[in-house]
């Protein structure tokens, strides 16, 4: 049987420096003083892009509405959330939205947003599961049931819709970028250049 | 959020969460990351929270989330060794010295699992929501877990 209090007492002693809670305060009053000059766009940033992304570590090229491609710095980052900026200065935040959806131990995990869903039951019961998230206007679906599935995403950011198509293995589908100009553009999630 | 209110959930929250990652990983400078990234995430987060419980159990979920995105991520695979755990922690006593390196030894998901039930007192339901699982497989992992331990304490 477990002696609780010796557990308590033991693990009491385990603490976070001062120095990396201080680091995490002054993390905030940095983010701060950028919002106060910040004069971007939020832009959505598609999951093809994440792998490209980590390699690059530094510096980037968005798939933009404006131009086809734009350089940006990656200056702050929690790790699915970014602050970007470009050459001139301009600052705008980006969202990685990678979600992937993975059998663990039997179980239907989505990850997403830095979130791990526990899917299954809904897989099960109605082969479907819906994900949103207000303030990205991201939107996941995943359809099939608990070893083949497909899952949607779709971005929404001013008039200009993302719409990425994956799934199991067994379904992989393709990448699908869409805007209201330029309709639907096809293309395999490799030959996104970032 | 204000400041204010931030500064001082970093200074309610700060060595929980610490406690959590470490936990997970056994590394003090990955478990700090996952600190700063937990709480980083918490001032972003719009949604209002009902209760301090509902808060902390949000926090400790997404601390888990963080620390095992970390575990699985193939950087530190190929770049943390064999024996991750620093020197850094020490203990009063024996007694202590010996059950930390015990918990320690024990998978990152039993470690998890003990360390949620006996120092955060979570119940099954609340581990398993947590760590995504389901509950009688976390009664399973705690049970496993109490044997390796009582074995490895006997012997040591």
């Amino acid at each position: 049987m477990m002696h609780e209090t010796l557990f308590r007492e033991t693990f009491s002693q385990l603490h976070a420096s001062d120095e990396a809670k201080r680091e995490v305060l002054s993390m905030i009053e940095t983010r701060q003083n950028r919002q106060t000059r910040r004069i971007g766009r939020v832009v959505g940033l598609a999951a093809a892009l994440t792998a490209a992304l980590a390699v690059t570590a530094g510096a980037v090229n968005l798939f933009t509405d404006g131009e086809l491609f734009h350089t940006f710095s990656v200056i702050w980052s929690d790790g699915y959330k970014m602050e970007l900026e470009d050459e001139a200065g301009n600052q705008t935040t980006a969202y990685l939205t990678n979600a992937e959806v993975v059998n663990t131990d039997g179980r239907v995990i989505l990850q997403v947003a830095g979130q791990e869903i526990d899917i299954t039951q809904a897989m099960e019961r109605e082969g479907y599961y819906r994900f949103e998230e207000e303030q990205m206007g991201l939107v996941v679906e995943v359809e099939g049931d608990t070893k083949h599935w497909t899952v949607t995403q779709s971005l929404e950011e001013g008039n200009i819709s993302y719409s990425f198509t994956g799934g199991s293995e067994e379904s992989a589908g393709a990448s699908e970028i869409k805007t209201p100009d330029a309709g639907a553009a096809k293309k395999d999630a490799g030959d996104i250049d970032a | 959020m204000t400041e204010e209110a931030f500064a001082r959930a970093v200074e309610e929250y700060g060595d929980t969460l610490f406690r959590v990652a470490y936990s997970c990983l056994r590394n003090r400078s990955d478990a700090q990351d996952v600190m700063q990234e937990t709480l980083l995430k918490f001032y972003m987060e719009k949604k209002p929270f009902q209760s301090p419980q509902h808060e902390k159990r949000w926090l400790i979920r997404v601390a888990v989330n963080e620390s095992k995105k970390l575990l699985r991520s193939a950087w530190r695979r190929r770049s943390v060794p064999l024996e991750e755990r620093d020197e850094a922690v020490t203990f009063d006593t024996l007694a202590q010295q010996a059950l930390f390196e015990e918990v320690m030894a024990l998978p990152p998901k039993y470690r998890l699992a003990v360390y949620l039930y006996y120092y955060e007192s979570f119940s099954v339901r609340q581990i398993a929501e947590a760590l995504g699982a389901n509950p009688s497989t976390v009664q399973t992992w705690l049970m496993r877990a109490r044997g390796l331990l009582r074995e490895s304490l006997q012997e040591a």
